[in-house]
């Protein structure tokens, strides 16, 4: 026995032990702060505090029917996954309709509109935007717009916009036009159809290709609404004044004063209101190429025929400049 | 007693208790793991100033990205349709699949930091030179390493495809934009390795291919003939050498310079291990690995850079592309093949041209260096620049703007 303790050879850097203990209790740390994340997911949050909810309204047993876990509608056919519905729970319960349910839980405000347009078809960024595969409140809403061309069409973005009913979601007319495209009047869209007027009115196709009206002197707009943002040129905005500086700004500036813009246009300043331009974006913006299941087959009598009728636009406004809306060009200097 | 519970502490604890250097050896060769080390190292290979382990690391990092990509490889689909959309998975609905994605990222980019820090650290101590009167061929491993670190940035260019969105398509086309312009050979390995003329998905399942099996392999293979000439070549490079008494017995005093490599060495090991995985796992919880749109041939993002470990590349075609009038003299064999080919050629025979006196061999910054050592750094130092300049500095349409008034290109809202 003696013999072992003589034999010990001396061992060197024994030292390294400690900081291995060290580290390693660092490394256990972290891989704890690693485990709480994976295991406290934001979404799960919400579903205990929609459960709460669930035994408030229906009682205990409705909340025990409640399971806990991600949830996605699969739209088959295009293969598109919306995971919204892992938090916004109550989105088809019609009775956490009232103004006491928190928003996130609320159902859908509109029933005529859902019984037309059933999520398991549809789901949800189809007509609202956003981020359908995100799992967190920032990735699915606000995520960064660069890394994500489908932004969530929120009431904040339309208030942002000056849209003045901003709270009605507004901009989700666009993602519905996307489908509603040949139709010249859908109920509820106020925006869409008055653009719709204003582009049959001012003939855009004597000068725009659209679908099957070709045109050559400006650029064709049939999928316009799919141009990335890296494709307009914004080097000649140099004051975005007070919108937000973006693609649908661009729009804005543009249609206030399309020289300004892309100083080689030969498009004139239609005088259009503010109203009319949001409008009017938006309908461009809606030039999507769609999946053909999803596009609208319109009423004969309802159809959306955007006509160039003798070659020169004879609508008040049209490249006079001086009728239109009636208004002075807001846009006045030439520095912008 | 206490003489019984010391030696029985002693059992449980430290089973490996030899007499003699020999019974040392014997008891090292036994085992699988230890028999990898040799029997002793000099305190000064041991030290942390003389390596700073800048090898270990780069292996540790290595395995690191080995064990995340080899379960990535369970989720992770290499179609065109489907690549972009199981790394969304992964990020947001696979259990840890956000570690896994984000370690074997920061592992990956680290590596090729660390594999280029390493070639400088053997370059600074000539550790590519024989030790004087030991038969010993030290150019052989610079060559293997030469070869390891055009295998990383390999490894990790074919990786950097992967996610399929417009920041790794669009790097992917101008590298492989580069490379095409080599004269003669170009165009046809252009077509080899991106399997037609556009990056589609014959590009992606070969990146694929190269990332997760081909080059691993190579890298493993080298790896371990790096691993095993080291110990040919008589350890880490040094002037001096010493022989073992293999039958001495051990004493205190026995050695001033060396230790017994075990277990000191493994230890060691162990720490730099741990202390690796550390930074990776800081680097996994503070940032994201980034993901834009998916990836389309319709537009380019702008401005288009290459990953960030070939921008150098990219910057020196953007300063030899000359412009006269309208004619235009492409910058992209000069820039892009001639000037690095030149470089890496230089790099892999430089043993050959060093003439420096023996006694320079593994010495930090030798005086009889002094002009190579300039050389080297003038070098290093213009290829880091390069890459800060062209990551930091160039914004939409290649201008040039200070990092912090870099502009954006604004978004669709």
């Amino acid at each position: 026995m003696n013999t072992i303790e003589e034999k010990e050879i001396k061992d060197h850097y024994k030292s390294d032990s400690k900081w291995i203990y060290v580290l390693l209790a660092v490394l256990l740390f972290l891989t704890a702060v690693a485990f709480h994340r994976d295991a406290t997911p934001q979404w799960e949050q919400y579903q205990a505090q929609f459960r709460q909810i669930l035994t408030q309204k229906f009682g205990k047993k409705a909340s025990d029917n409640f399971s806990y876990g991600m949830k996605q509608i699969w739209i088959k056919d295009v293969n598109r996954i919306d995971r919204c519905t892992t938090c916004h729970l109550g989105i088809d319960i019609p009775k956490l309709s009232g103004e006491d349910i928190p928003l996130v839980f609320r159902t859908h405000p509109d029933k005529a509109l859902i019984d037309e347009h059933p999520f398991d078809k549809f789901g949800c960024t189809y007509c609202h935007g956003g981020k359908g595969y995100a799992l967190t409140v920032e990735e699915a809403h606000f995520s960064n717009p660069v890394g994500w061309e489908d932004m969530f069409l929120s009431a904040r973005l339309a208030n942002r916009y000056g849209f003045p009913d901003y709270k009605n979601l507004p901009l989700v007319e666009m993602n519905c036009n996307a489908c509603h495209l040949h139709e010249k009047e859908v109920a509820g869209l106020t925006y869409i159809n008055k653009a719709k007027e204003l582009f049959t009115e001012k003939m855009c196709t004597c000068c725009h290709t659209f679908s099957e009206y070709k045109a050559d002197v400006g650029p064709d707009l049939t999928y316009e609404g799919d141009k990335p943002n890296d494709l307009y040129d914004f080097s000649n905005i140099t004051n975005w004044g007070s919108l937000p500086p973006s693609v649908f700004s661009w729009h804005f500036l543009h249609f206030k004063a399309p020289y300004l813009v892309s100083p080689l246009s030969l498009m004139s300043n239609f005088n259009f209101k503010d109203q009319e331009i949001r409008s009017l974006i938006m309908l461009v913006l809606s030039f999507k190429n769609m999946p053909e299941r999803f596009v609208a087959k319109p009423d004969p009598k309802n159809v959306f025929k955007p006509e160039c009728v003798s070659g020169v636009p004879a609508a008040p406004g049209a490249f006079t400049g001086a009728t239109g809306a009636g208004v002075e060009p807001v846009v006045k200097n030439t520095k912008m | 007693m206490r003489k019984t519970i010391r030696s029985l502490w002693l059992k449980l604890t430290w089973a490996f208790n030899p007499g003699t250097i020999k019974e040392a050896y014997r008891a090292r060769i036994k085992n699988f793991f230890l028999h990898w080390f040799p029997p002793k190292v000099t305190k000064r290979s041991f030290s942390w100033s003389y390596s700073f382990w800048l090898g270990t690391i780069s292996a540790v990092l290595f395995l690191i990205t080995l064990v995340t990509g080899v379960i990535l490889m369970f989720i992770y689909i290499p179609s065109t349709v489907r690549a972009y959309w199981s790394i969304e998975d992964i990020e947001f609905i696979t259990h840890y699949g956000w570690l896994l994605r984000y370690s074997h990222r920061w592992a990956g980019h680290l590596m090729v930091v660390v594999v280029f820090l390493h070639m400088m650290r053997v370059f600074y101590t000539a550790a590519y030179r024989e030790t004087p009167g030991r038969d010993s061929h030290r150019y052989v491993n610079w060559v293997v390493g030469v070869i390891l670190l055009l295998a990383t940035l390999f490894l990790a260019f074919t990786g950097y495809l992967l996610p399929w969105d417009q920041l790794s398509m669009w790097a992917v086309t101008v590298a492989t934009g580069i490379g095409r312009t080599t004269p003669i050979v170009g165009e046809t390995l252009y077509r080899m390795l991106v399997g037609g003329t556009t990056i589609d998905q014959e590009t992606l399942i070969r990146f694929y291919t190269f990332h997760c099996i081909a080059v691993p392999l190579v890298v493993i293979l080298l790896i371990s003939y790096h691993l095993w000439r080291i110990r040919k070549d008589g350890g880490l490079a040094s002037t001096v050498h010493y022989d073992v008494p293999l039958d001495e017995p051990i004493s205190e005093a026995e050695d001033t310079m060396r230790v017994l490599a075990v277990p000191a060495v493994p230890r060691r090991v162990f720490l730099v291990t741990i202390a690796t995985w550390i930074v990776v796992l800081i680097a996994t919880l503070l940032f994201r690995a980034p993901l834009l749109e998916p990836a389309t041939q319709a537009w380019t993002p702008n401005p288009a850079k290459a990953p960030w470990y070939f921008l150098w590349l990219q910057e020196l075609i953007s300063f030899t592309t000359i412009k006269i009038g309208h004619f235009v003299v492409n910058g992209g064999f000069v820039g892009g093949v001639f000037i690095p080919g030149v470089l890496f050629i230089v790099l892999a025979v430089w043993p050959f041209l060093d003439n420096s006196p023996p006694d320079s061999t593994g010495i930090w910054f030798h005086r009889t260096r002094l002009w190579q050592n300039v050389l080297f750094t003038i070098i290093c130092l213009t290829i880091v620049f390069l890459i800060l300049f062209s990551y930091y500095c160039r914004g939409p349409y290649w201008h040039v703007y200070w990092p912090w008034n870099r502009p954006e290109i604004p978004g669709r809202f």
